[in-house]
Formats: C-alpha cells, structure tokens, sequence
C-alpha cells in the first residue's frame, strides 16, 4: 500500500532530521569556502564547543521533566570565577573545583527544592539565578580574567589530529546521560514528571526528590562545563558562561525536545548542538560576526519546529488513512485474544 | 430475596473463614451522610473470590459513595469492612492498595510516553547498582498480563500506540501487579466498542480464575447480565436487591432499579407542567434543527433527529452511547464529523465554536471548572464573556460600560437567581451550583437560536436545578431550540418534549414524554427499545 | 498540563465588581513601593531629590514601556523572550534610516517600529499556527531580530543629531522628560486597552481559561496574535526612546531587556495577598520599584554588579514571601 510506504518514508524523514540538516550545513560551508573542511575541522568545532554539548546534556533533563532552565550561562562564569578565586587565593587547583562543584550542586539542589515542593516557576528561579549569578561573577574580578592554568587542563587539549580527551569527556558524558535516560530511575520518573505531575505523583513517584535531582543534575552538568571552559580559555572568565543557556535550550529543541515534556534525547540533543557548533565555526570560517551566528541561530530554530510540526501533522494524518484501509481489510486484533 | 448478610448472626458468629465461599470484600452496615442527606443506609455488600460481583443502581443510588468508602476516598460514619475476613481501615487510597483493594478507574493514570513494562512497574522499579532491571519489568508486566489471559502484547510497546481497549486491559493488569483480593471496574466499558467490551470481558473471565474478587460497577445491564455471577442493586442508598445473574431477568433488574417509579409517567400525573406549548414549527414546517445520519469518529455510528422551534428535545443514552458526541458535533468542537445538519432549512458547516455561535448556537458544556468558568473573575465578566461586541479592530471596540456591563449581566442573573451579593466575587470561590447558573446565564444574554447543552446539572443541588429548569423552560417558550444531553432519567422526562434515545451510536428510541415511564426509558438506554423512530418529516 | 508555565499570580479580576478586602489587597504593592521609598530616602540624601527622581523616571521608561506589552502577553499565560532584541533593531533601523540614509527623523521612526510590530506579528502566528510554545518561538525571534540589529550595526554606532530623538530626553514639560510622560500616557491606553476593550477582556478570558474561551466563541488565535502584535509595537516605541534617550545606538542596546520587563510584572504582579493582580498599573509600580532600587544602589557606590546580584537576590525572596503568604490563604 503507497500509503505505508509513504508514511515510513516521512518517519524515516523524521528520525534522520538532524544527521541530515548537519551534513547539509557541512556540504554549505565547504563549498562556500573550500579551505574550511580538513581533517582537523570535525574535531576542532566539537573540541570548541564542549561546555555547549555538555550544557544540552542537562538541559535535555530539565525540558524533558517540563522544567526549563535559564540559569546555566550565568552559573558556569560564576563558577569559573570562583574557582579563579580560590585558585588564586590558595593555589589549589582542586580546592577550586571542589567549591566550584559544590556551588553548582548546592544552587541546583535549591532551585530544584523551589521548583519541586514550592510550586515556584522553574523560569522565575532560574531567573533569578541568571541575574543574580551573572552580578556575583562580575563583581568577583570585574570584567578581567583570572588566568588559571594546571596539567590537568593540558592533558584534556592534548590528542591526537585534533581529536583531544575533551571530545572523549564529551561523548561519555553524552553516552552517559542517554544512558540514565533510559535505564535508570532517574530518567523515568524525569519523564514521567514531565509528561504529568498528577498521574507521577498518584503513581508513587517521588516527584519533589527527583525534580530536585534533575536540578542537580544540571549542577553536575555545569560543573563539568565550567572544566572544560577554563581548559578552553586558560583562565577563568566573566563572560564565559554568556548566552549558553540560551544555545542550550535551542539545542535540545532541534534534537526534537518539545517543553510540553516526557520524551527527549541526549544523543539527539548533542547532535542538536553540534549542528550549532557546524553553524557557528562554518559561519565564522566566512568571516562573518557572532551576529550572524544568532540571526541563523534563532532562524533555524523556527524553521526546524516548523518543519517538525508539519511533519507531524502529516504523519498523522497518513496513519488515519492506513488505520481506515487496514480496518477494512485486517484479521481481528490477535494480540488480545485471551486463551 | 437473598437473606442478607447481617440476618444471619451477629457478626462475631459468623466468622468469614467458616462461611463455604469466604468474601473477599466483606462491608457490613455501612452508613454515610453528607449534611442532612443519607447517601447510604446500612448496606451490605459482599464478594467472594473468583466472582465478578456487578453493583449498580442509578446515579445518586449510593454506588460511588460506596466504591469511594472502599477506595479510601471516605470513611463510613458506621459500619465494617473486611477484606478476607481481615477487618481493614481505609483512610487514604495507598492504604486501600496496601489492604489489598485495587481499583480501576474511568480515566486511565498510564502515561502514553512509556511502555507497556514502564508504566506497570512505575514508582516500584528494581534497580542493580542504580540501573533498571528491564527483566523484572518484564516479568512484572508479562505476570500481570497473563492474569487476564494477554500473552501476545509486547511489553515493550509505547502506551500511546495502543488502542483503548488494549489500555485499558493495561490499566487493569497495572493494578493487578499490586495483588489486590479485591478488584473494583468503574464503568470499565463505557468507552468501549462491542468488539472491545467482547475482548475486556474475556480478560476478566480470565482474571476470575486467579481468585480475585472483582466489583463490576455499570449502567450497562446487557453487559452486567453477560459477565457477571451475582449483582447487588442500591436505590436511594439502601440495598433493594442481590441476585444471582442466572435467571434474572432484564426486566427484574429494572424493576429493582427504579422501584415502584418505573412505572410512573410523569406528564399525566403532573398538572403543574405546562405541557408541550413550545413546540413551533418554523414558515413551510421546517424544523429548526435537523440532523441527519451524523457520525461522530467512533463513537457516533448513526444517528438523525430534528428539534422544532421552542421544543426541547432530550439527547439520553448510557455513558459512550454517542450523546454527548452529537451534542459537541453540533457546537463544532468534535472531530471526524460527517453528516448533515441544517438550520431552518439550510445546511450548515460547524467547523468550530466559533462557527456554530455565528449561526445562532450556543453550548453549556459538562465539565465546567475545567472549560466553562473562569475561575479567577468575577460574576459579571463570566456571564458576558459569551457577548462582547466582536470586530477586526478589536483593540478598539469599547466594552459596555462597568454599569451598563452590570446592568446587562444583572438582568440574565437576576434571571437565574444568582444572588446580587456575589456578583464580586471570583467564580472560584462560589458553590457548583452557583457557577452553573452563571455558565447559563452567559449564554441567556447571548440570545441563540438553539442551546446544546450537557449535563446541565450536574454536581448541582436541588434549590439550584429547580431553578436551571425554570430557565431552560423560559427559554423555551420564547422559542429557542433546546438539545438537553442527560443521563438522569427524571430529568429527561420531566424537562424534555420528547427525548431521543442513543444506544452504541444509533438512536435506539425516540420516547415521548407523555406517554413513557422511567423503566420504557430506561430500557431504551440498554438498547432495547422500539427501533429508530427518528423519521424526518 | 504545563508544569511551571510561567504564570502570573492570577490573572486579575478586572476592577469591576471586586470586593473591598480585594481592592485593599491589590494595593498592597503599592504600599510596598512606598515603604521603600521611604526608607531609601531616608537612608541616602540625594534619593529624595527632584533631579533624582527626575533621573529614576528617565531610567525606568524603555522598561516601563516594554513591560505594557509583556504583562499583556504575560496575561494570557505566555511570555516575550523577544522584546529586547526587538527594541535594538528598530532603534538600529530608525537610527540607520534616518542617518545613513538621510530619511526624516519622522518617518525612520515609523518605519522602525513597524518592524518591530512585523516581529512581533511573527510570533504571534508561528505561535497560534504552528501550536509551538511562546517561550521557544520568542526565544527565536529574540536571536534572529537581535542578529539581525547587529549585523546592520555592523560592529560600529550610529549617532543620532536630530532633534525628534533627543526631544524624548530633553524637553521637559512640567519638568518631567517627556519619555516619561509618553511611558505615563501608554500604560494610560494600556489600562484602557486592557480593561475596556474586547480584545482586552479576551486577554483576561484566554489567560483565565483557554478552552473555556474558546467555547464561548472567541476568536482566541487571533487575539493572541494581536497581543504579540501589540508587544513588538511597544518594543518598536521603546526603541525609539532608548534612541533618544542615548542619543547614540550601540551594540549593547536592549541586552537583557526583556528579562527586566518580566521581572517588572513578576515584582508588580506579586501581592501581599492575593488581589486583583495581574493589572498593568502594577506593572508600572513594579516598574518604578526596580527603578528606585537600582538608583539606590548608584547613589550608594554599589557597583554594578552586585546591583544586579541583589536584584537577583531579591526576586527570590520576593517570590518566597508571596509563596509562604499565599499559603495562608484559605
């Protein structure tokens, strides 16, 4: 029947949306400025964009729980600024990055505790947050960097052909987090928290503990961000952290993370963000400003909800007509036949 | 009659485990009042294991009183029960899983975004070292499964691809894996096809070999007469009838059910009724509305009726007969419709609210907290909410005045009798009845030419009913068309010019008021009534 | 079903037929406001002043101003991530018009804010049309406008010379700038708008309860349009008071706007019980209520930043004790 053909060709369509819109991005640049794609170009944009993807790990988290997040940007520059504060003042690499953690994990464990058990808005919280922690990270060094450097940070952009440990911390981090998606406690309830409090919380989940644990996942997530940004930059800086959220939030939405919750990816939202990256490092290759970045950015946006919107749509509409044809023409529904 | 329960001996003689069938769900003497009114009345109702046990009886007979003292939801002013013998306290809905009380409710808590496995073992997962154990899902949810008899479903698949009956089936074997003695069906078939009551029931057939007690609550007497063993009949929260199902009769059952009203008629009787004044027909007799061979996706098969102008025409059938669908379809707010429907005369497309208010309807919808009122505003932005003064240039269409504004939803309010002293106040904060009055009298100052609407007293009291009658009534008699979706029998029959009787999508009877009785009504809505009579004219 | 939407406390009851606690209630920030009021006047010498105040009034109206439109969007249970990115580029276009193309002050302005008009159009019907979610369709535009502001900045300012800009900043009639003035009489037709319209009453009815307005026949798409129509207005007006008020565009313009409007209709919005919130009049008082404590701030040496950590700081506990009062209500 043309129709399940047409139908599988559209799903197909559907779940190849992202490899097929980066491959198309690379196709562009390269051939608008032949120079760009070498064999160091894959790994550079994903080694230069790792607080990004690692930042959409967590984000995936905290839309799929139906929770959005706006907090990020402002808490990876305080963090990195912390940790410039301690490193200076008492020349622990380590010290820093333990207090670094623990303020990511402690802000996340309130926010989550707001959000969870008082009811607040997640965009309220997390928008004082981003206030709030975006002043503190200025105020700590003005807009002046603290130069931090450690072997730690050498080791993670030293590799091979450009291929460094800060891509391989990427991907575990991303396997990692499609991991607890699926398999573990964490990831389920995350979902069904997301799809609905109500029927969650009839259920038995414990819907305060683990909203607070998704904040605090995306503690850990800002954390490890904040590592890779000072080993990025070598140095801790104010305006780290400006806009990420941002990104992030965009990110998870190409890789198909609807707010309304429930399902999501953490593979398609990394993949969500490397087509950021493609986009941002091809743009810049042309010479072209970060204003180009967000024009395209927030058009691509647009257009890829649109596009999967229409989809959809469409989608739905083909397997009504299959559902009328094989009505007609099916043997009665095996699958519930008692014995 | 059956002796009851309490007759025998008091209950310390009567120890469960000597009895030759031990009950499962043993409750004794339970009484519950709500104010002044006894919803029950020392009633006993008993289920022995591996027995589907139906309990019916109309709405407001006491049954969800007593499935919710059951489920945890109340807790009886008198009275005892016993689960295996145990005697049990329920204070909340956990305590009743724990006792060993499953229920199965209308609306399914399945989340449509995970699996089969997922959703049954939601909140009790196994982990190993904090992951999953997808095989003990699996053996959760293959076990739960084969107690219905189901072992060709792959657990595996998402919630949301099944049918409703496979959900369903889902639910229940969801609430089985928490091994209740005592399983409680609330309308289970309601919004089930004939083919998917066939599979369900089969499900349950199966079920009843594992020993479980299982409560059948329903309206639908063709079906409790197919699968159940005993049945226990409420009327006006006392116990007027526990049969076995074998020889009983259809007819029995009703008569149970209605008591000696079944056989009232009610226009003879009732010389305070004006009487059918209002039925006008329209220049060259057409009717006002006319509706033909509708479909409504799959709920609605067949179904046509008219409504002359200022008759008020009553849409009855059991819960998923396709009323309330036809009601929708009419206000434009159903999917998949097909069919015609003209107004005086022409066809019309309903497309959407929008479109049907164009054309002169109005609707009143069933469920008003969740899209009838709004909650946060006070009475008068609610009552003309329905009346603004539509444009393009919306932004600067001026609304009436705060006096005028008052003084407009004043006279339809005054009307419906809602008294001036809470027009301030949020409609959140006032009584279901109160908030009722106000959805009617927003479409009152609307002015249509046909009312649809559902279940227009429902979770309504009596002093605030009597009232809505009155002005459906008046609205009537100014020669507004009105379609009254109900499920109470009393309601129809007393309101209604005649009343058209929907059974699994087709119009089972078109009753006349005057010459009915509750029962001929009432078996109408079990489908066995007179063939569809709806001709047009 | 949406978890942690962002909701006002409640849409308001309009002020007819509200009873008297309510009205007390709703005034309750306006009670707050001049509590603080007082005591920054008493804690710092040249709060108080005439010029200060004169100051905090210019300060507040590009804010102020965009808030109107937020709070309506706000109102009907979504929000505009996009308004400062909307205020930077039709500043950027009327400035750009107007200077480098030697276009009259007058009609460059017009033509900027149709653009932020068209802007906010698009969200409106990517929104209505496409069923996607305000936040994420604004967020969008929020990137594409601002993109689309800087890349016609292209990395440099524009000065503006003509008077019709600097006329907002400078000319004072009864001492008062007339940005100020012009922010007063639009939250005026804002009020109007909003309580004595049928488009304003649909705003109140779509945020109370979506499906039930659209039961009652209303035409809720299109009103939603026309609300994120109404905010990209405002944010076009904005724009040109922000042009004047500066004098010069610069890449910097708009940065975080609408993140203060929010705040400003999150600070009005919240009461000290439950009343009648969600009225733009508090939206102008949680205007002028940041206004005054970022002044403060300036007038007491505290740098920027922490300023801004404090305003942070400062929402939470606002938010917390609405959260915990509330909670005392029957």
């Amino acid at each position: 029947m043309t129709g399940t053909r047409v139908l599988r060709a559209v799903r197909l369509l559907e779940r190849s949306f992202l490899v097929l819109v980066t491959g198309a991005l690379v196709i562009l640049f390269w051939r608008l400025s032949p120079g760009w794609l070498n064999s160091q170009t894959v790994p550079f944009i994903i080694a230069q964009n790792a607080p990004l993807e690692v930042l959409a790990v967590g984000m995936t988290f905290s839309m799929i729980s139906s929770n959005i997040d706006l907090s990020p940007g402002s808490m990876l520059s305080l963090a990195a600024m912390v940790t410039g504060l301690v490193v200076e003042s008492t020349g622990s690499l380590w010290l820093g990055l333990l207090t670094a953690l623990g303020l990511t994990l402690s802000v996340g464990v309130v926010s989550g505790y707001l959000v969870g058990r008082l009811q607040i808005s997640a965009i309220i919280v997390t928008l004082a947050t981003y206030i709030w922690a975006a002043g503190l990270a200025t105020a700590i060094n003005g807009a002046n960097a603290i130069p931090i450097t450690g072997s730690m940070f050498k080791y993670l952009n030293d590799g091979v052909d450009g291929w460094t440990w800060t891509i391989l911390v990427v991907v575990v981090f991303v396997v990692a987090g499609q991991f607890l998606l699926h398999s573990t406690k964490f990831g389920y309830y995350g979902r069904a928290i997301g799809r609905s409090g109500e029927f969650a919380r009839r259920t038995g989940v414990p819907v305060v503990r683990y909203t607070v644990y998704v904040f605090a996942f995306m503690g850990l997530a800002i954390w490890l961000a904040t590592v890779l940004s000072i080993s990025q930059l070598g140095a801790a800086q104010s305006s780290a952290g400006v806009g990420l959220e941002l990104d992030a939030i965009v990110a998870v939405v190409i890789g198909g993370t609807r707010l309304t919750g429930g399902e999501g990816s953490v593979l398609r939202s990394g993949l969500g963000a490397v087509v950021l990256a493609v986009l941002s490092n091809g743009l810049s290759s042309l010479g072209l400003s970060d204003a180009y970045y967000d024009l395209w950015e927030g058009l691509a946006l647009i257009a890829v909800l649109v596009v999967s919107v229409l989809l959809q749509r469409l989608v739905v509409r083909l397997e009504a007509r299959r559902q009328v044809e094989h009505k007609r023409t099916s043997a009665p529904d095996l699958a519930l036949q008692a014995a | 009659m059956t002796p009851r329960a309490s007759d025998l001996s008091t209950l310390e003689v009567a120890r469960p485990s000597e009895l030759a069938n031990p009950a499962r769900l043993s409750m004794l003497g339970i009484s519950k009042r709500f104010g002044g009114t006894p919803a029950l009345d020392n009633v006993d109702f008993e289920v022995a294991a591996g027995e589907i046990h139906a309990l019916v009886g109309q709405n407001g007979a006491g049954k969800s009183t007593l499935m919710k003292i059951v489920a945890g939801d109340y807790t009886p002013d008198s009275g005892v029960v016993m689960i295996d013998g145990n005697t049990v306290e329920i204070r909340n809905p956990r305590q009743g899983l724990d006792a060993g009380v499953g229920i199965v409710y209308q609306e399914l808590s399945l989340l449509p975004n995970m699996t089969i496995a997922e959703n049954i073992s939601l909140g009790r997962e196994e982990t190993r070292l904090g992951v999953v154990a997808r095989d003990a899902a699996r053996k959760m949810a293959e076990k739960a499964l084969a107690l219905l008899g189901i072992d060709r479903l792959d657990i595996n698949t998402r919630i949301g691809r099944l049918s409703l009956a496979q959900q369903q089936i889902v639910e229940i074997a969801k609430v089985m894996s928490y091994g209740p003695r005592v399983l409680v069906l609330d309308e289970p078939t309601a919004a089930l096809s004939l083919d998917d009551t066939r599979k369900l029931f089969s499900a349950l057939r199966h079920l009843r070999e594992s020993g479980v007690g299982i409560v059948f609550v329903s309206h639908r007497y063709g079906e409790v007469l197919e699968i159940c063993d005993r049945c226990t009949v409420l009327r006006n929260g006392k116990v007027v009838g526990r049969e076995t199902v074998a020889g009983l009769t259809l007819e029995r059952l009703v008569e149970l059910t209605l008591g000696e009203l079944a056989h009232r008629s009610y226009h003879a009787a009732d010389p305070a009724r004006p009487g059918s004044t209002g039925a006008k027909e329209g220049p060259g007799g057409t009717p006002l509305l006319r509706v033909e061979h509708l479909s409504v996706g799959n709920t609605v098969v067949d179904i046509s009726f008219h409504v002359d102008r200022g008759e008020m025409v009553g849409l009855c059938g059991l819960l998923g007969s396709g009323q309330s669908e036809v009601a929708r379809a009419l206000y434009g707010d159903a999917p998949e419709v097909r069919g015609t429907v003209a107004l005086d005369g022409q066809v019309v497309r309903l497309s959407s609210p929008r479109a049907a208010a164009a054309h002169g309807i109005a609707f009143i919808t069933e469920n008003r907290r969740d899209e009838g009122i709004f909650p946060d505003l006070a009475v008068v932005p609610n009552v003309t909410a329905a009346s603004l003064r539509e444009s393009w240039l919306a932004p600067l269409v001026p609304l009436l005045s705060p006096r005028q504004e008052r003084a407009r939803s004043r006279k339809v309010t005054d009307q419906v009798g809602v008294p001036r002293a809470v027009e301030g106040r949020r409609l959140r904060l006032l009584s279901g009845g109160t908030q009722q009055k106000v959805v009617v009298a927003r479409w009152l100052a609307k002015g249509s030419r046909l009312l649809v609407c559902i279940e227009p007293t429902r979770g309504v009291d009596i002093g605030a009913r009597a009232d809505i009658y009155g002005q459906l009534r008046d609205l009537a008699d100014k020669g507004t068309g009105i379609v009254i979706v109900t499920t109470d029998i009393e309601e129809a029959l007393v309101l209604c010019d005649r009343v058209v009787v929907c059974f699994a999508g087709h119009v089972s009877a078109v009753v006349d008021p005057r010459e009915a009785t509750e029962e001929s009504l009432f078996l109408a809505m079990q489908g066995l009534g007179q063939g569809s009579d709806e001709n047009g004219r | 079903m949406a978890v942690n939407s962002p909701t006002l406390v409640g849409p308001g009851a309009p002020r007819l037929g509200t009873t008297t606690t309510e009205q007390a209630a709703r005034f309750g920030i306006v009670l707050i406001a001049m509590v603080i009021f007082a005591v920054f006047a008493l804690t710092s010498g040249p709060f108080a002043t005439v010029s200060n105040m004169r100051n905090i009034l210019e300060q507040v109206a590009v804010i102020g101003v965009v808030s109107i439109g937020e709070t309506a969007v706000m109102l009907t249970g979504g929000i505009d991530l996009s308004v400062g990115s909307n205020v930077l580029l039709s500043s950027v276009i009327m400035a750009n018009l107007n200077v480098n193309h030697g276009w009259p002050a007058g009609l460059a302005i017009v033509v900027g804010i149709l653009a932020a008009l068209l802007v906010g159009l698009i969200n409106g019907v990517v929104s209505t049309a496409f069923g996607i979610e305000p936040i994420i369709v604004t967020l969008g535009t929020l990137l594409a406008a601002g993109g689309l502001g800087q890349i016609w900045l292209n990395n440099s300012w524009i000065t503006l010379h003509s008077s019709v800009f600097s006329d907002v900043a400078t000319v004072m009639p009864l001492g008062i700038p007339l940005m100020a003035w012009i922010m007063v009489v639009l939250y005026a037709l804002g009020a109007v708008l909003l309580y004595r319209t049928t488009l304003g009453r649909t705003v109140y009815l779509i945020g109370g309860n979506r499906s039930g307005a659209r039961l009652a026949a209303l035409a809720v798409n299109r009103r939603l349009v026309a609300v994120y129509a109404l905010s990209g207005l405002l944010a076009g007006v904005a724009g040109y008071l922000d042009a004047g008020q500066l004098g010069i565009i610069s890449q910097n313009d708009g940065t975080g706007l609408q993140f203060s409007a929010i705040l400003a209709v999150l600070v009005g919005g919240l009461s000290v019980k439950t009343g009648g919130i969600g009225r733009v009049e508090k939206t102008l008082v949680g205007t002028l209520i940041a206004g005054m404590i970022a002044n403060y701030f300036v007038l007491q040496g505290v740098a920027e930043p922490y300023e801004q950590a404090a305003i942070g700081f400062v929402i939470l506990v606002a938010v917390l004790t609405d959260h915990v009062l509330r909670r005392r209500e029957p």
